[in-house]
């Protein structure tokens, strides 16, 4: 072993103990003579330092949202009146960290405004939607209590065990719990996973509660509370000015009622409300995106025939996310040139396709990066990055009628940081863009339904 | 419902202004897009997740009341990393004084110094990283996304899995260390 693999072993050693918090003063005085004693023993013991810090990246969100709650737990710390390592070595560290927060929370119980419970967080908004009152963002908590009023778009929020929900604008919907909501007006889709069963939805008509399923419900001053089910069942209870029961109805997938307090009427009928049409576009800007965080956003309105060159749909910052051809097939196996080398798609396996656009060069806004990440519903097959790969695979999985741009560095860049990230269904990204050029593509295909 | 809700407030009783919610909005944005450079420098000086942690707190503060101060037309990445690499010297010297043993001064600059120097290397080895990171076992990556650098999060995973903690710590140290040599590997090709 060369005389300097073995200096590179032994900074590897010290880097560790640094790592893990055990570094004693033999050791300390060790590594220090080693990085005085030239500049390649510094940069082994960066790079070494560079992989830990890669790693402890990995778990986390690194998006606005998440910065912020950093930034609320810093002003708490900067709060306490002394720090843990004054008790002594890490190990008593936890116990005097706890008395520490203890006080800190007695002192807030005494001093501070009560917070309302957390009852989810957002997991979606769509470019252009406005709000009555109080904006939303991607990533809020949602509290008990809190109001969404929408006037134009739709968001989607995860609520409690289990339960997502779209709403779709002009909406009003107050968070009771992290089991329930109350629709004031416009249309909630909700999807309750096996943990929310029991999930509840009210309006002044009705009580919807949920058997394990997926439902949706609108509410007008006209037509009264008016409810759907696509998968499972619901029980929906029509309720008297007292908030009485005045009559159960159990529906199953593919049925539909209205229940009207004013009118007393609770029938399994045909509903007057165009569900399929209002909810179109949610379901087709969100594709099978389960959530979205940081910069990345659903559309809201047409998606087709977009003008997606340079400065034709300003993104203003955010990166949205476009879905385009679903259930692709080929009838042979297709090598395609993916961000980590060529991917073989098998013949018969159906994709869907989402492009991600990033279009800051009408806003200019210096030095806004993209950066996200999206957990679809299916395996990621492949993410695609290259200018000759994008074009290459616009025929065949862009949306016909969208104009692509087609001159260079529409693709990412080396700086550019896409990788699939958690389970093989999750795409973290980082589009970093400087002041000569704010545009950025890049397209996912994921594992579709045929 | 915004996120740094509690850190106006904190600045109103400071009488130091308030930041409006636009401004908030660009600032946190501007920080989450160079909090991966951020945590490698504050990392790259003090190295454990927990004082990381500490410094990175102490470095947002920093950002978020000198923002006014920050000239837009100099890049917020460098600005913000500065900040950072003199949030964690500082970490490191009051600690010295605290323990009695620790960096000195000339080692701290060199090693700002050398990490200076080496940014665009450094940038390089990242990607290197990335790719390296694909290529780890599944059960590898389903360990390194659970659990690494946070000492409890080790002892659940551990004890969800009926392995001991240690074993868990042993593997996650293989694990980085076959990840520097995977990236050293590729460097050396490249260069």
């Amino acid at each position: 072993m060369s005389e300097r693999s073995e200096r590179a072993r032994e900074i590897y050693q010290l880097a560790a103990e640094m790592c893990s918090g055990t570094l004693g003063p033999e050791s300390n005085e060790r590594l220090q003579n080693l990085l005085r004693s030239d500049v390649a023993a510094v940069q082994d013991y960066l790079e070494y330092l560079d992989v830990h810090a890669g790693l402890l990246g990995l778990a986390e969100a690194d998006t606005p949202p998440a910065v912020g709650r950093l930034l609320n737990r810093a002003v708490v710390e900067r709060h306490r009146p002394e720090r843990a390592e004054w008790f002594g070595p890490r190990v008593f560290a936890a116990g005097a960290a706890a008395v520490v927060a203890a006080c800190v929370v007695v002192a807030f119980v005494f001093r501070a405004e009560p917070v309302a419970p957390s009852a989810g967080s957002v997991i979606a908004v769509a470019a252009g939607t406005a709000f009555e009152g109080d904006a939303v963002e991607i990533e809020d908590v949602v509290r008990v209590g809190d109001v969404l009023a929408l006037t134009k778009g739709f968001l989607s929020i995860e609520i409690g065990p289990g339960a997502t929900l779209d709403v779709v604008a002009p909406a009003k919907v107050r968070v009771l719990s992290d089991r329930a909501v109350w629709l004031g007006r416009g249309l909630i889709a909700a999807a309750v996973g096996p943990a929310g069963h029991g999930f509840e939805v009210r309006t002044d008509d009705a009580v919807i509660v949920d058997l394990g399923t997926r439902f949706q419900v609108h509410k007008d001053e006209s037509y009264g509370t008016q409810l759907r089910v696509t998968e499972g069942k619901v029980l929906a209870t029509l309720k008297d000015d007292d908030g009485r029961d005045v009559k159960r109805l159990e529906l199953l997938a593919g049925q539909s009622s209205r229940l009207d307090r004013v009118t007393a009427s609770a029938d399994k009928i045909d509903t007057l409300f165009d569900f399929d049409a209002a909810y179109a576009t949610v379901s087709a800007a969100k594709g099978d995106v389960r959530k979205f965080s940081g910069a990345a956003k659903p559309l809201s309105g047409e998606i087709v025939g977009l003008d997606l060159r340079v400065s034709g749909l300003d993104t203003r910052g955010y990166a949205y996310v476009i879905p385009e051809a679903r259930g692709v097939v080929f009838d042979e196996a297709v090598t395609l040139a993916t961000l980590t080398g060529e991917v073989t798609v098998p013949a018969g396996l159906a994709i869907d396709s989402y492009l991600v656009h990033f279009d800051n060069e009408q806003s200019k806004a210096f030095e806004e990066n993209g950066y996200g990440r999206l957990a679809f519903g299916s395996d990621v097959v492949a993410v695609i990055g290259s200018d000759e790969a994008l074009a290459a695979t616009d025929p065949r999985f862009g949306s016909p009628g969208t104009r692509y741009e087609t001159r260079p560095s529409r693709g990412t860049e080396a700086d550019d940081d896409i990788s699939v990230v958690g389970d093989g269904r999750s795409v973290k990204f980082d589009l970093r863009v400087d002041a000569r050029f704010r545009f950025d593509e890049f397209r996912v295909l994921v594992v579709g339904a045929p | 419902m915004s996120v740094s809700q509690s850190v106006r407030s904190d600045r109103r009783a400071d009488g130091t202004g308030k930041m409006t919610p636009d401004q908030e909005r660009r600032f946190l944005r501007l920080v989450a897009g160079c909090m991966d450079d951020l945590r490698r420098v504050v990392v790259g000086f003090v190295g454990h997740a927990d004082d990381a942690d500490d410094v990175l707190q102490e470095t947002l503060l920093k950002l978020y009341d000198g923002f006014d101060g920050y000239d837009p037309d100099r890049s917020f990445r460098a600005w913000a990393c500065t900040i950072g690499s003199n949030a964690a010297r500082d970490f490191l010297r009051r600690r010295k004084l605290r323990r009695g043993f620790g960096f000195d001064d000339d080692v701290l600059s060199k090693l700002a110094s050398v990490r200076t120097a080496t940014h665009e290397l450094t940038e390089l080895r990242n990607e290197k990283f990335r790719e390296c990171l694909g290529g780890l076992p599944t059960k590898d990556q389903e360990m390194v996304w659970g659990c690494y650098g946070r000492d409890e999060r080790i002892k659940d995973w551990a004890a969800e899995r009926g392995l001991p903690a240690s074993t868990v710590g042993s593997r996650l140290r293989k694990i980085r260390e076959a990840l520097l040599a995977c990236v050293n590997r590729k460097m050396g090709a490249f260069q």
